[in-house]
């Protein structure tokens, strides 16, 4: 029991990282209707920058508001300069421009920062009694910091997002930009501005993706975000990709899924996490296309 | 409306003999070095055929395809080191595992309209090394398979003849026979169905095309290509690792396929050209991990300056020189003209707007 409690708890911090990830991702879907391929490379490129904030003696929580405002204004620039001339051209040439953004953003990284692995990031106090005892038992239910920060990041996350849309006029912007792109534009509300702002907003999410699978994973290297992108596609698809607390849900679920199945199906093994999270997907597709959230989509024609 | 060079068929039959001749000659003519790397261009030209047929003609982007090369090469590899295959009779089998593996996941993906190809594929490419791995038994796990087979030659052979030699001149008939099923597929009008489906969806399936079938069809035909050409690889390289069929190698094969021109053949070979240089001249430049960022920036270069990749800028160019009276035009604005029909470039359909 306090096997299956363990391992759901960590399956939920994996899930976090992945709803993380896909909360990235909807949010430039939503108003740009881009599949961001580059995401996970951009959260890998903040880890980084983080990476160098703590080596050159920040202390790690004034490394990430660094790497925070950093990223987001990459990530803008990304939209201004080769997005936003991009859009008239449609859809599969962005994919494609996304495409090679992946590839470069991949390489540059490996150049500056080297093919090697680094030593992982500590987010939260991460030392071995760094944890809260939850059940008695043998062995014991503990959750470690970096399982619960994690948790919280998300929660806070989520939130922050939630009022900025809900509770502000750049979110109502924002909002209208995604609901009716021309009608908005019509009104004055600056489309690619909101675009921008969008790409801006999915930075952050991205970057505490990045810096905790650092973390929990216990590795820094220019590949460790390439598996987590497939599962934060996974979990945008499952919550529908155009509704932020589908995307974190959806996370969820996957992190559940990827650390449960196992242990009900043993024949299944460990390490085919990523195995799991595809069938799932196709799962989803062949199932419900839109998500457990998502809107159905409907074309005009 | 003007037809692309594919369908002008008696002069590009004349040129294809041509070229076809040429590259028979070359290990009489060239180095083994030099015939070496025309093998490996052919090799990556056949993959970017395959790769052209999803995403050149039905504008589908699919990042599978490093997968379908590594079966490709994975099938020809075992079986001929394991169970003593013939190594030509792997060509089909890859082909055939390379359909079978197209159809199971374009399927669920290509039912939907966006990118939901891209989207599995991803996950495909990514799992697919893992996979390789993981299956240590078969596939030799992280540290590759050796393939070990030798064509039996004749005695006093004269000394071109090598074994090198012999495994470019398979390749060599084994591309100029893919070339000759596309091309009965242009004749056939399945080409002219898919660009219909790229062009306009609903048009196309109101006129009585079965787009799911069709988009499934022509990807899974477009594994198998690739599955072949990864079984050339293969032949070429006498070892597979898992490392070499990742995600990247598919980002590279639709790099070069941009490139070169997709929705035309030669573009494909030129792409194959590109992906085989490239890497020389960045590995002597900046090396390491120089040629994906060459690659990367390239990408985005492409579809901001050259739309219709290398290919589509010689067709604009050469039906501008034959336009009575000149066009005016600016070679840019030309380019973009071209490419609704040359390449993903240019992908004006709705499709995939939320």
């Amino acid at each position: 029991m306090t096997n299956f409690l363990a391992l759901s708890a960590n399956g939920l911090a994996n899930g976090s990282i992945y709803g993380l990830l896909a909360l990235s991702l909807v949010t430039v879907f939503r108003s740009t209707g881009y599949l961001n391929f580059a995401q996970g490379e951009m959260a890998m490129l903040s880890t980084f920058l983080v990476f160098t904030g703590v080596s050159m003696g920040l202390h790690i929580w004034i490394a990430v508001a660094v790497a925070v405002v950093l990223s987001a204004a990459v990530a803008a620039g990304i939209q201004f300069a080769i997005m936003g001339p991009l859009e008239r051209k449609g859809h599969d040439v962005a994919l494609i421009a996304l495409l090679g953004l992946f590839l470069f953003i991949n390489a540059f990284n490996g150049a500056v920062w080297g093919l090697g692995s680094r030593a992982p990031l500590a987010l939260f106090p991460s030392g071995l009694n760094d944890g809260i005892q939850v059940l008695d038992g043998d062995p014991p239910l503990v959750l470690s910091y970096a399982v619960i920060g994690t948790w919280i990041t998300v929660i806070l996350l989520l939130s922050a997002l939630w009022l900025l849309l809900n509770r502000t006029r750049l979110g109502l912007a924002y909002r209208a930009v995604v609901s009716n792109r021309d009608s908005a534009g019509l009104v004055g509300i600056p489309v690619s501005g909101m675009f921008a702002l969008g790409w801006a907003l999915a930075a952050v999410p991205a970057l505490f993706a990045g810096v905790i699978t650092s973390q929990l994973t216990g590795t820094l290297s220019f590949t460790m975000m390439v598996n987590v992108l497939v599962f934060g596609f996974t979990a945008a698809c499952l919550g529908g990709f155009d509704s932020p607390v589908g995307a974190v849900v959806g996370g969820l679920i996957v992190g559940l899924v990827e650390a449960l199945f196992p242990f009900f199906v043993p024949a299944v093994g460990n390490d085919s996490g990523l195995v799991i999270a595809i069938v799932l997907l196709l799962a989803v597709l062949m199932i419900r296309p839109n998500g457990l959230f998502g809107r159905m989509a409907v074309t005009r024609v | 409306m003007t037809v692309s060079p594919v369908y002008s068929r008696r002069k590009s039959m004349a040129v294809l003999g041509v070229a076809a001749l040429l590259l028979a000659l070359a290990p009489v003519l060239l180095s083994q070095t030099s015939v070496l790397k025309i093998a490996q261009i052919l090799i990556f030209g056949v993959a970017l055929l395959g790769l052209n047929l999803v995403s050149g003609y039905t504008g589908q982007i699919s990042l599978g395809h490093s997968a379908f090369f590594g079966i490709g090469a994975y099938v020809t590899t075992i079986l001929v080191t394991d169970y003593a295959l013939p190594i030509l009779l792997t060509l089909p089998i890859a082909a055939g595992l390379g359909f079978l593996v197209g159809v199971v996941t374009g399927l669920p993906a290509l039912r939907l309209k966006g990118h939901y190809l891209a989207l599995v594929t991803l996950g495909f490419a990514v799992a697919f090394p893992l996979i390789v791995i993981k299956a240590e038994a078969i596939t030799g796990g992280a540290n590759g398979k050796l393939l070990t087979s030798r064509w039996a030659l004749p005695t006093n052979t004269p000394s071109w003849m090598t074994q090198l030699s012999v495994t470019y001149l398979v390749i060599l008939v084994v591309t100029l026979l893919v070339i000759g099923v596309i091309r009965n597929l242009g004749r056939a009008g399945a080409v002219r169905t898919l660009l219909a489906i790229k062009d306009n969806p609903l048009a196309a399936s109101v006129n009585g095309v079965n787009l799911t079938r069709e988009k499934v069809a022509s990807f899974a035909l477009s594994a198998a290509i690739t599955a072949v050409a990864g079984s050339m690889y293969a032949m070429t390289a006498g070892v597979v690792a898992p490392e070499v069929f990742g995600l990247m190698l598919s980002v590279q094969l639709l790099t070069g396929l941009l490139i070169g021109g997709s929705g035309t053949i030669l573009g494909s070979f030129l792409g194959g050209v590109v992906l085989v240089m490239l890497p020389e001249f960045t590995a002597d430049l900046i090396g390491g991990s120089g040629a994906n960022m060459a690659y990367g920036a390239l990408l985005i270069a492409i579809i901001f300056f050259m739309p219709a990749g290398i290919a589509g800028g010689f067709t604009s160019v050469s039906r501008r020189l034959k336009a009575p009276g000149g066009r005016t035009a600016a070679p840019r604005e030309d380019a973009s003209e071209a490419a609704p029909r040359d390449g993903i470039g240019e992908m004006a359909s709705p499709q995939g707007r939320s």
